[in-house]
């Protein structure tokens, strides 16, 4: 909506996003909407952690909302669909930052075909299916929400917001306290291996070393042709990590370079015997950016 | 052979009224979209949002 806004305006932007979501509800088999929301009033404290001799901790259900829940939302949905639907799928989930291990998460590590996909909602038509979903739930709750002069999340608000799906296609799921004690992180020092669920082909991308941050390159043409190459190959694309990625590498995995630091990493992994096919970012500004070349 | 698992593509966003500021109401909302067919949507896909915005996703 970022680049959207910009283009079409605010008001056209959102008619825009309708228009192409109803068109693509067609090819949805069905829908599942997933929330997670304390009332105000509730201010007794959760309790996290506890496990493995790591210490108790109490956090209120604001924070523990803000962050425990909301961040990685994406697998705690997943979890809830192994228990609501069907375990027998492949999960595409979006990619979400560091999260702790939960009860629910043992339950979902089982699923191999579970993928997490670093700005999925810009290389995976699902993901983006989902992401602009969300939003249109979002924005007509809110029409909705400013008719009926509340703020919230209700049943049976969202049984309106969703007309191009009829019931036998889509359902709401309230994760709210049955679901909790599944969602406490167990152990502060226990991460979710997300970097291990990235989808390959994973396309790395090296940053030189310069003083260009990184949003000189997240903002850049050329990272908009490697979003669009990994969206053609059904993978991955990622900053490569110097301390972490080498444990990563596939045969069927590409690393783009920008200048010499990043071919030289290129060469000393390939040096090292990685396999992994190299790829200067010029070739793909010549190929897919031809009026920057 | 065997059939072929249904995907389940997943995204989240934080839903928020009143302003991070001065919040009135914070949820985690997440949608589950089912798809029989990866191939299959990503040609839908192509031909409605890739094709008017020229990429994937709305950034």
């Amino acid at each position: 909506m970022a680049k959207l806004v910009p283009q079409l305006g605010l008001g056209k932007a959102y008619e825009a996003l309708d228009g192409l979501f109803t068109s693509l509800s067609e090819s949805v088999e069905r829908l599942d909407v997933f929330y997670t929301w304390y009332p105000p009033t509730r201010k007794d404290p959760i309790r996290i952690y506890g496990s493995e001799g790591s210490s108790v901790v109490d956090v209120s259900p604001i924070r523990f909302l803000e962050n425990k829940v909301i961040p990685p939302y994406p697998y705690f949905c997943a979890w809830q669909y192994c228990m609501n639907i069907s375990s027998d799928v492949q999960f595409h989930l979006d990619n979400f930052q560091e999260a702790e291990i939960t009860k629910a998460w043992v339950s979902l590590a089982g699923n191999k075909n579970l993928f997490i996909f670093p700005r999925g909602d810009e290389t995976h038509a699902g993901i983006s299916a989902a992401d602009i979903a969300a939003r249109i739930v979002d924005s007509r709750l809110y029409r909705l929400a400013r008719r009926r002069k509340r703020a919230g999340l209700y049943p049976e608000d969202l049984t309106q917001v969703l007309p191009e799906f009829k019931e036998d296609r889509r359902d709401f799921h309230f994760l709210g306290e049955k679901s909790l004690s599944f969602m406490y992180p167990l152990n502060p020092q226990a991460k979710i291996p997300i970097e291990d669920r990235h989808k390959h082909p994973i396309i790395f991308f090296v940053r030189e070393k310069t003083t260009l941050g990184r949003e000189t390159y997240e903002g850049s043409p050329l990272m908009n042709a490697l979003l669009d190459m990994a969206y053609e190959m059904d993978g991955s694309l990622k900053f490569f990590s110097e301390e972490s990625d080498h444990r990563r590498i596939k045969p069927e995995d590409y690393l783009v370079y920008v200048g010499e630091h990043g071919k030289k990493i290129g060469q000393t992994l390939r040096s090292l015997g990685y396999q992994i096919s190299l790829i200067n970012s010029e070739e793909i500004i010549r190929q897919r950016l031809p009026k920057n070349s | 052979m065997g059939k072929k698992a249904k995907l389940v593509a997943i995204d989240s966003k934080d839903f928020r009224r009143g302003g991070k500021a001065h919040p009135q109401f914070t949820a985690a909302l997440g949608v589950a979209v089912t798809i029989q067919s990866h191939d299959d949507f990503k040609k839908a896909y192509d031909e409605t949002l890739r094709s008017a915005f020229g990429r994937c996703g709305i950034g």
